[in-house]
């Protein structure tokens, strides 16, 4: 609760006084010079609002940008008011406002680190994970990767990974882990190649804000083939990362613990040897999975998983089929009906909202984005996107990629 | 920790920084931090002066304070259901009586409240003031809230500017 701020403790006698509101200082004077009383007022106060008072004084200021003051303040979930979508074709964002009541300008268009245009690995909490190659030097050694707050537009360079003996060992994914309801400071989690440079055998390297340079991360490890280490998902405090071979077990991370765990997940039915994931994220502390294996795509579950990690479970049940009827472009007539691609869409986001029957999901369609809640399956079009170059212009073409939407919620996390 | 004596009956005498003289039941002033930690202490004999708190404010924390007392004490034996919708409705009107009770002060007298209840440590109607004062100043540009706090300030030109546009966001 915002209003749970610790005060300073009054002794028992009560004739202390703090600066009177008596002759000189008027009553509004008093209230801005109680640093306690002025806090608790700023912490109820939107982001947008505390971003222009940084300017009204050193003292605000101050107040404002002390790490425990966002720490404090990340207590209620910030809503998340938009996605940012990579292009295909393009290195420019769309932006789809999620927010209806108060739509905001998008935070940016493009993102340039280091002279060079940079795309989006992960948003966690508010904050994005981005990489961009110097330019003119395509190789994963001269990529650089850093953290972003696109509310403050603060960002950081995260230095470069650690080479020995000459070899650079191969990057199999980079992750943030940042929960500001716990900590101000995050981590950077990296899947690499181990020293012996054999095939299956991973070493994490981490950078913390905190401390800071690459450091190994316990021992080497073995993980089953089909792991994809760039598609981390952090919940719970941990780096997901999801095994798209048969039944393998996937993986987590502890971020605090630094410690890898097996995840199980639901079985892969027969006749297929891969999972057809369709989604898997985070939003408002839980996870989510969606894999879609027909006959009817267009009917599929979301799964949850259970925060002990007991298993997955039907969270919801949806049905796109009216979504189909009222937008008929989904429907590739080419195909047959029980075709994995019959129905072309990509699912972009499930948003969690305070009470859960607001909940909803974001699916891509040709040429939009739709809102789709699960409560009543009532669906309406987010966003139109805009038109993709001549060579990709065809009925069925889908503007964005897979797996490349990134949530955008406002957030005072210093980098 | 000791619980606190507190009789049904008997009462505090606040006195108020110019001078007024509040009588207050025991009951009732628990509700502020302050007071119950001298009751607990056994140190509430004769006036008890408070010194940043005028009468009016004074006046009007005890209307706060009784208000809410009222509310808890309403004990009757009802249905399980039927209590969760007394509750609710409860909750529905004080929170009516809340905003009543806010919207009818002026600013100064909001200032006052609010560093009268810190003062008391009255978490409630603090909350209720901070909130209403958070809801004033929300949409007011960095100007309008040095006037309004008589703040000055600060910094030079080129650090104003230099903050102004590294937050040139929340500006638009």
């Amino acid at each position: 609760m915002l209003g749970s701020t610790k005060r300073t403790k009054t002794s028992s006698n009560i004739s202390i006084t703090i600066s009177t509101s008596s002759n000189h200082q008027s009553a509004a004077e008093t209230v801005a010079n109680i640093d306690d009383l002025l806090t608790d007022i700023l912490l109820r106060l939107p982001i947008k609002s505390l971003l222009k008072f940084k300017s009204v004084s050193k003292h605000w200021l101050s107040l404002i940008t002390n790490p425990n003051f966002s720490l404090r303040r990340t207590l209620v979930p910030e809503p998340i008011s938009g996605l940012f979508v990579h292009g295909i074709n393009t290195s420019d964002f769309d932006y789809i406002n999620l927010t209806t009541t108060n739509p905001s300008r998008p935070p940016f268009k493009s993102l340039t680190f280091l002279d060079s245009k940079a795309s989006i690995l992960q948003s966690c909490n508010g904050l994005l994970l981005c990489t961009s190659c110097r330019p003119g030097r395509r190789n994963e050694r001269n990529r650089n990767y850093c953290v972003y707050n696109p509310t403050t537009k603060q960002y950081t360079v995260l230095p470069p990974f650690p080479v020995s003996n000459g070899v650079f060992r191969a990057i199999h994914g980079v992750n943030l882990a940042y929960d500001p309801s716990k900590s101000p400071d995050y981590k950077v989690i990296c899947v690499r190649n181990c020293d012996s440079l054999q095939e299956g055998h991973y070493q994490i390297e981490i950078y913390s804000s905190k401390t800071g340079p690459w450091r190994k991360s316990g021992g080497t490890f073995i993980a089953a083939a089909g792991i994809n280490f760039s598609l981390g998902v952090f919940w719970n405090g941990a780096i997901h990362w999801i095994s798209y071979w048969g039944n393998n077990n996937s993986l987590y991370f502890n971020a605090d613990e630094e410690k890898l765990h097996e995840m199980s997940m639901p079985a892969v039915p027969d006749g297929y040897g891969e999972r057809m994931v369709r989604y898997f994220g985070e939003s408002r502390n839980h996870l989510h999975l969606i894999e879609i294996y027909g006959p009817c795509t267009a009917l599929f579950n979301v799964y949850e998983m259970e925060r002990d990690y007991s298993g997955w479970f039907v969270k919801y049940r949806v049905d796109l089929l009216s979504v189909a009827a009222a937008f008929p472009e989904m429907i590739r007539s080419n195909l047959d009906p029980w075709n994995l691609q019959y129905y072309g869409f990509w699912i972009l986001s499930i948003i969690r909202e305070d009470r859960d029957k607001d909940s909803y999901l974001v699916v891509h369609l040709t040429k939009k984005a739709i809102r789709y809640n699960f409560n009543d399956k009532s669906f309406m079009k987010l966003h139109d996107f805009a038109p993709v170059g001549s060579q990709l212009e065809s009925e069925c073409t889908l503007e964005i990629g897979f797996f490349d939407a990134f949530h955008y919620m406002e957030s005072l996390g210093y980098v | 920790m000791s619980t606190p004596s507190v009789s049904v009956n008997r009462v505090l005498k606040l006195k108020s920084s110019d001078g007024e003289i509040f009588e207050v039941k025991q009951t009732v002033a628990v509700q502020s931090g302050v007071l119950k930690q001298m009751m607990e202490d056994g140190c509430t004999e004769g006036e008890i002066p408070l010194n940043n708190v005028d009468s009016p404010t004074l006046a009007k924390i005890i209307e706060w304070c009784n208000k809410h007392h009222d509310n808890d004490v309403e004990g009757r034996v009802l249905s399980e259901e039927r209590e969760k919708e007394k509750e609710k409705e409860k909750a529905a009107d004080m929170k009516k009586w809340e905003s009543e009770f806010i919207d009818a002060l002026n600013r100064d007298e909001i200032y006052f409240l609010l560093t009268g209840s810190n003062y008391m440590d009255i978490k409630e109607l603090l909350d209720c003031a901070a909130q209403k004062v958070a809801d004033m100043v929300k949409g007011k540009t960095p100007e309008a809230i040095r006037e309004m706090f008589n703040i000055q300030s600060d910094f030079t030109e080129e650090e104003e500017e230099a903050i102004r546009k590294e937050n040139q966001w929340a500006f638009d």
